[in-house]
């Protein structure tokens, strides 16, 4: 689910739309507008996660019960609501996220405070990650790899 | 969101401040997937050339 805590998989099943079932709930206001923990974070102190049956649980529980809704209501405001949208449209940029454990890492040495160097030598470990033939795969990705029938917002 | 922690609610603007400075605004992809399939951790992963960018392109 859009904006709430995320779930750790252990296997996934990439599709063209990414990982199965990634994000096929978002939160509404009254206007129709998406939205998102930019403005409201307290989304993140819920855990989704997707049940067997494919159908998205929030805390446990099925996305589409009342107490869900309620929860959402008390973060976001009256007439909030929870909306299902399987489409392509769903994504703000592109399905799928790619990060290396090196640039993880990286960020995280950094956010600890151990300084320039460690960082430096961990942002090495994500450009030979990327590979010397992966152009296409970086700096022109969104423009040079965009499939002519992705719907992309 | 890149600058909530999930576990704790609190909010450190500064992770996208340091990839903006450290990593000149570049620490992952965002990608469209080319063929699908299953993944698990412990998989193995390698960057491959673009020819199957160029092939999407021009279908």
């Amino acid at each position: 689910m859009k904006s709430l805590a995320g779930e750790r998989l252990d296997r996934a099943r990439i599709d063209s739309l990414g990982i199965a079932g990634d994000r096929v709930v978002h939160v509404e206001d009254t206007r129709g507008h998406v939205v998102t923990a930019r403005t409201h974070p307290r989304l993140l102190a819920h855990r989704a996660t997707l049940a067997p049956s494919g159908e998205p649980l929030v805390d446990g529980a099925p996305w589409t019960q009342s107490e869900v809704r309620r929860s959402v209501v008390d973060i976001v405001g009256p007439g909030a609501r929870l909306v299902r949208d399987d489409s392509a449209s769903r994504f703000e940029v592109l399905p799928l996220l790619v990060a290396t454990d090196g640039a993880i890492a990286a960020l995280g040495t950094m956010a600890a405070g151990s300084g320039p160097t460690s960082s430096l030598a961990a942002s090495r470990d994500l450009r030979s990650a990327r590979g010397p033939d992966t152009a296409c795969a970086y700096a022109t990705w969104s423009s040079a790899c965009r499939p002519s029938g992705a719907g992309v917002s | 969101m890149t600058t909530f922690d999930p576990d704790t609610l609190a909010q450190d603007r500064k992770v996208l401040r340091r990839i903006a400075r450290e990593f000149g605004g570049q620490l992952a992809l965002n990608c469209y997937v080319i063929r699908g399939g299953e993944i698990q951790v412990g998989d193995t992963v390698e960057a491959v050339p673009s020819r199957e960018c160029a092939a999407l392109q021009a279908r």
